[in-house]
């Protein structure tokens, strides 16, 4: 009877600890009604918006790492929130790594996109952040920018994040997959505004533009601005003066009596050309991959939002 | 006293030599001479008075037109009287060893001269405003200087390093390949008429710079020629004056047997025995008008050839005028610039 009773209890311990860490590791969702979508007010409320809004599951926009698809133990959660909110806190963008196993969506893109639009994600008027979608239903890994994300990533950075990422998910190391996407996104967002992104900007509805001509968002872009007028005209006037002050000078020992050589007169008596050896080398020939000229590739969500990024199959 | 004063066969006014009409024409009487009238005069006046050959001070001479004693620079074989003016010629000193053969006479008279030198100095554009006025290039003056020209043969052989380096590609390699030769090359070649000023009172920069003259226009030397001008004569010795020929022609040698090495990227001459042979030399006086003008304490020398109008001299540059050119041509582009980036 103890015997039972002991075994019994040990199996409610463990049901009870195993609940106890799903309830901890699963994700907790909200509600949502058609009266109250719990969206941002900037989003226009159409149809579409509401149908699309409805299939998102609404989560509490603190947490940052939705393991819908538990693919992370919980100390592996505990770590990606920590790293997480260090990035945002450092480079003043969101930061969102997302998990599923069921995609009602159409696509990868769009679940991605839709889960960022209709939670409370996003820094700033713009909604600046960046968004990890791993979808095991279609078994796409999904990078979606938003605001200030899309100029920050253009498509050679998301590129070679998905490059590391892609490899982790082949192995099933899920973890090391987010963990690689928050080191490679913090490593970017260090180094600012990729040069294929200079002349763009995301306008006060988040759109990615071109700047205009005249418009200083920082001193780099002053900085730019006039180097760009005052460059080549001040070492036009360099190479200018130089060749006035060259002009001065016109007095020079000769060390040669060419004028004086009667050219009919040379006669070469004796030509020996005589071969020694010869050697060959060889050098690789690097295929310059620069990172983009080509900016980044934006396309628009249903709620009406502009994003960058991309994806990849695993 | 032993100086010749060129006086006009009719009215015995000074009768300089007009470099426009190659003649000595009279400005009081209008006469206009030639060589040969001259020589037919001279000839003429030796007979009448056989004039004893008086050992003159070098120093010192009396001007024949005035009877000043002027003091010249014992170098000086042609100059004017600096209390009448009037234009004297100092025979000892071109005579006997210090007779020159030849003579290129002045092709440009004084005014044009005068005009090239003003052209010069505007064409500088940061030029000191001393050096383009007209009142400074006045000073101008017209000198015969001594040239020693040498005559050589010049005989040897270089060996030289060379390369032929050709390069390709094939699939993502560049491939390079090096072929290295020894080459030797020996001949010989005749050099004629290297100068070299005999005159150390000028810089040699500037006497090489001036080069080359047109030897076509070489004349026999008469004395005469030197009337209107100043002439210097000779301080350097012939032998002195050759290493500077030499050196010059053995340069020459070796760049044409490096020449002939034909079909190399590259060519390296390791080793040259060149031998020079002076075949002949020959002491002639060059026509150069001399410009000194003193700016900032310091005398800035130009030369001009006499003969083909080529001009030398370094000019200085004024830091004031050099820093409102750059200012100015900042300023036009910067303009220029800006609406460029404004309006494209």
């Amino acid at each position: 009877m103890k015997r039972k009773c002991f075994i019994f209890s040990l199996i409610l311990v463990c049901i009870m600890l195993i609940t106890f860490q799903s309830v901890y590791a699963s994700t907790n969702t909200t509600e949502r009604t058609e009266e109250n979508l719990q969206i941002w007010n900037s989003i226009k409320i159409n149809s579409t918006v509401k149908r699309a809004a409805l299939a998102t599951p609404k989560v509490d926009e603190t947490e940052k790492i939705y393991d819908f698809a538990d693919l992370f133990t919980e100390f592996e959660e505990k770590n990606l929130f920590s790293d997480v909110t260090e990035f945002i806190h450092q480079y003043k963008m969101d930061m969102v790594i997302v998990t599923i196993d069921e995609n009602n969506k159409s696509s990868a893109k769009a679940y991605a996109d839709d889960f960022y639009d209709y939670n409370y994600f996003g820094v700033g008027s713009t909604y600046d952040g960046i968004l990890l979608l791993i979808d095991m239903d279609n078994r796409i890994v999904w990078i979606s920018t938003t605001g200030n994300g899309q100029i920050i990533y253009d498509d050679a950075r998301i590129d070679n994040i998905l490059d590391y990422v892609q490899e982790e998910l082949i192995d099933a190391n899920y973890y090391s997959a987010a963990d690689d996407f928050i080191y490679y996104s913090s490593k970017y967002a260090k180094s600012g505004v990729p040069s294929s992104n200079s002349n763009m900007k995301v306008d006060d509805e988040g759109n990615y533009v071109q700047k205009g001509k005249l418009e200083f968002n920082s001193f780099a872009d002053v900085m730019y601005f006039v180097m760009g007028i005052a460059l080549l005209p001040t070492l036009a006037t360099v190479i200018i003066i130089l060749i006035g002050v060259a002009s001065h000078r016109n007095v020079k020992k000769s060390t040669s009596a060419r004028s004086y050589l009667n050219v009919g007169s040379i006669n070469i008596g004796l030509r020996t050309d005589q071969f020694l050896r010869t050697s060959t080398t060889s050098t690789r020939i690097s295929s310059s991959s620069s990172s983009g000229g080509g900016g980044s590739s934006i396309h628009h969500s249903s709620s009406g939002r502009s994003h960058g990024g991309g994806g990849r199959r695993f | 006293m032993d100086v010749l004063d060129h006086e006009c066969p009719s009215c015995g006014a000074n009768i300089p030599f007009n470099p426009d009409t190659q003649r000595w024409d009279c400005k009081y009487c209008g006469a206009s001479y030639t060589l040969e009238d001259f020589e037919k005069y001279d000839a003429e006046m030796k007979k009448e008075n056989k004039e004893e050959n008086v050992n003159v001070d070098m120093d010192e001479y009396t001007c024949p037109n005035c009877g000043a004693k002027v003091v010249t620079d014992s170098n000086t074989s042609a100059t004017s009287c600096v209390y009448c003016g009037s234009t004297t010629i100092l025979k000892n000193r071109l005579q006997g060893e210090f007779k020159p053969s030849q003579v290129i006479p002045f092709s440009q008279s004084k005014e044009k001269a005068v005009e090239e030198f003003y052209k010069f100095s505007k064409k500088k554009w940061f030029a000191p405003k001393e050096f383009c006025k007209k009142e400074n290039i006045q000073k101008v003056e017209g000198v015969y200087i001594p040239f020693w020209l040498y005559d050589c043969e010049t005989k040897g052989n270089i060996i030289a390093d060379a390369k032929k380096i050709s390069t390709w590609r094939s699939g993502d390699y560049m491939y390079t390949k090096t072929d290295y030769y020894l080459c030797q090359r020996e001949g010989n070649m005749v050099f004629e008429g290297v100068p070299v000023d005999g005159s150390t009172k000028f810089a040699d920069d500037i006497m090489d710079s001036i080069e080359p003259y047109n030897y076509e226009g070489m004349k026999e030397f008469n004395p005469s020629y030197l009337s209107g001008f100043l002439a210097e004569k000779y301080d350097v010795e012939k032998d002195d004056a050759y290493s500077r020929a030499k050196m010059r022609v053995k340069n020459t040698t070796i760049e044409e047997l490096k020449n002939d090495m034909k079909g190399y990227n590259t060519v390296n001459v390791k080793e040259n025995n060149i031998e020079v042979e002076r075949k002949k030399d020959k002491y002639v006086l060059m026509p150069v008008w001399m410009l000194n003008i003193k700016y900032k304490d310091k005398m800035h020398t130009f030369a001009m050839n006499g003969q083909t109008g080529k001009m030398v001299g370094n000019v200085p540059v004024s830091v004031k005028k050099l820093i409102l050119t750059a200012l100015i041509i900042e300023i036009l582009l910067l303009i220029i610039s800006t609406l460029i980036k404004l309006f494209l």
